[in-house]
């Protein structure tokens, strides 16, 4: 702590920056491109600062960042969770349905998503969505919503973009199909014994 | 019909003639109204008198035939246009095999035409041969870089025509069956290599023999150009296709991504179909971050007293008021001198190991907020003195205090040596 000396001339955006990434805003180089460019810049200073108050801040090369804090801390944490549960099934969703039409998986930056694109989902994943109360157009744009607010996607003219930091969710479905694919396999092992 | 005036108006008028021709495979010719649809739809900017304008410059020319009460494509341009518009489908790599196999045959040929001394015969016919295929197989090599570079484009294009998927599917047809034993087939220490080279030993010992049996002059300057062109052959097949590989790679790599985020999410979104949410995504694969403002009273204003003090501002008193115990009125605020923290910890037998844990449990009436303002006043008293340190008890390790007013999470940090 004596050696760690920050400079905070340079943290001229730590206020904002603190302030939104403190109510789950990833910062990222398309949502914030000032908070961005400032936190970019003084990165290192910024988590030494965040680390003496016991948070890490995260960074993705892919151009995004976020305050994260130990989970066992995490009060309410079923209630939390399942708001990002949420957001990360309609992102599911939403990446099956486009991968059936033939639309690039990886280029999801790129998609206009919209209320008849949000309908077809539904209409495809009516059951799938319903376990995470999303049961209409209307809740699946409420989602869409705490993603806004989480720095995951853009509001514009009336339909959303997701952000790079939606790769935060994209980048745990391997993790989650191979424990699919693991509880699947005990499943068979047990059905043979 | 002019030339230069059909020229001109195919330039004009470039995305309707394309459009035309790819319907002309369905169409044998176009009323007035369709081709005016087909005209709206690739230059919006034309209306009403100026459609029909450029439909009619485009009889005008000849690009537009009176045909059966409609019109049709200009048929020399069609043809034109249809050869500018050929898909360059990607060979099998069994044909480059094919031109591989033909040149180890005229090698072989070779060897005995040299065993013979049959020179006119044998070792010209082998000679031809060996020149014939190496043209055809860098020939060949050309056209698949060519195809390959389509596919590239293709998989690329914004066209919702075909199935982005389709064209992923290409692509990794292309690298798997196609680029890869190709690039195994012409590395360095690969078989073609091993072929093209015992085939300059034997043209080189071909033509010395030419040479000194007298033989025509000719074959010997023959079998000498083919040894040239043979042997850089292999250098110039691994640079065309090395190019490809490079080109491909990142298109390959995206295709493998979408494939197998496609089965993820499909599994994903059967199990929560089947077994409900909570079992296709647990908490523990779910992306961590703070996402709540029940923090902000808590880090706010540990994050405000760190830059109150990092920049001296006046938000962190210098000064402690005298703390001699006084009958709490509501509103005061409980603190501490810096001099009597100091001095109750010279009196402490063993090094501190946590200061923040030792300030809260020695002056406990102080709240959350005083006690961390003492605690960083008491840092930047140490960082201050050379030879004073505060270092963490253990980096990894966090503490939580319970204080009237909430809690406060913490890294311990203790004295290094007793004061």
């Amino acid at each position: 702590m004596t050696t760690d000396a920050v400079d905070l001339r340079h943290l001229s955006s730590l206020t904002p920056l603190y302030r939104k990434m403190r109510a789950g805003t990833h910062i990222g180089r398309l949502n914030e491109p000032d908070l961005w460019a400032n936190l970019e810049a003084n990165h290192e200073d910024y988590a030494r600062l965040f680390s003496a108050l016991g948070y890490q801040l995260g960074m993705d090369p892919r151009g995004f960042a976020w305050l994260d804090e130990e989970r066992e801390a995490v009060a309410d944490e079923s209630r939390l969770t399942k708001k990002v549960r949420g957001l990360a099934l309609l992102i599911s969703a939403l990446l099956d349905f486009q991968a059936n039409a033939g639309r690039s998986l990886p280029s999801f930056m790129s998609w206009e998503i919209d209320d008849q694109l949000l309908s077809q989902v539904l209409d495809t994943q009516r059951e799938a969505l319903a376990m995470s109360e999303m049961s209409s157009v209307d809740e699946m744009r409420s989602q869409l919503g705490t993603a806004v607010t989480w720095g995951m996607a853009l509001n514009v003219e009336g339909h959303w973009r997701l952000l790079p930091a939606v790769a935060r969710i994209i980048d745990k479905f391997p993790e989650a199909a191979a424990q699919i694919e693991a509880s699947v396999g005990l499943e068979h092992e047990e059905d043979e014994e | 019909m002019s030339p230069k005036s059909l020229y001109v108006n195919v330039v004009r008028y470039w995305s309707f003639v394309v459009a035309l021709m790819e319907l002309s495979r369905e169409h044998s010719n176009f009323d007035y109204a369709h081709l005016l649809r087909v005209l709206g739809r690739e230059h919006p900017d034309l209306k009403g008198e100026d459609q029909r304008q450029a439909i009619a410059r485009l009889h005008k020319c000849g690009l537009l035939q009176e045909s059966e009460g409609g019109s049709e494509l200009h048929y020399p341009t069609l043809a034109h246009l249809e050869a500018l518009h050929k898909e360059r489908p990607l060979g099998s790599f069994g044909v480059i095999e094919g031109h591989v196999k033909a040149l180890r045959d005229a090698i072989d040929e070779l060897a005995v035409g040299i065993d013979s001394s049959d020179f006119s015969g044998r070792i010209a016919q082998a000679n031809k041969l060996l020149m014939r295929q190496s043209r055809e197989l860098q020939g060949q090599v050309e056209a698949d870089f060519e195809a390959i570079l389509s596919l590239i484009e293709q998989a690329k294009s914004s066209d919702a025509d075909i199935p982005r998927s389709d064209r992923y599917d290409l692509v990794l047809k292309a690298h798997e069956q196609y680029l890869l034993p190709m690039m195994e087939l012409i590395s360095v220490d690969g078989a073609f290599s091993g072929y093209l080279a015992v085939a300059v030993e034997r043209l080189v010992e071909a033509s010395g023999r030419a040479r000194r049996s007298n033989v025509a002059g000719r074959l010997e300057h023959e079998l000498e150009a083919t040894a040239v062109r043979l042997r850089s052959l292999p250098a110039q097949i691994r640079e065309r296709m090395g190019r490809a590989a490079k080109l491909l790679r990142p298109v390959v790599d995206q295709a493998r991504k979408h494939n197998e985020l496609a089965r993820q999410v499909a599994l994903i979104m059967g199990t929560v179909r089947k077994r409900g949410a909570t079992a296709a995504l647990p908490a523990q694969v779910l992306p961590s971050f703070i996402r709540t403002r029940q923090y902000t009273l808590r880090l706010g204003l540990s994050l405000d007293a760190v830059i109150a003090t990092a920049r001296a501002s006046e938000a962190a008193p210098r000064q402690f008021p005298d703390l001699s115990p006084r009958p709490s009125r509501t509103g005061a605020v409980p603190v501490v001198r810096m001099g009597q923290m100091l001095r109750a910890l010279r009196l402490e037998a063993e090094p501190v190991q946590d200061l923040f844990a030792w300030i809260h449990a020695r002056y406990p009436h102080l709240g959350r907020e005083m006690t961390l303002n003492a605690y960083l006043h008491l840092i930047r008293h140490f960082d201050d003195r050379p030879g004073r340190s505060l270092e963490p008890t253990a980096p990894t390790l966090s503490r939580t205090l319970q204080f009237s007013t909430g809690r406060l999470k913490y890294t311990p940090h203790g004295l290094k040596e007793r004061l």
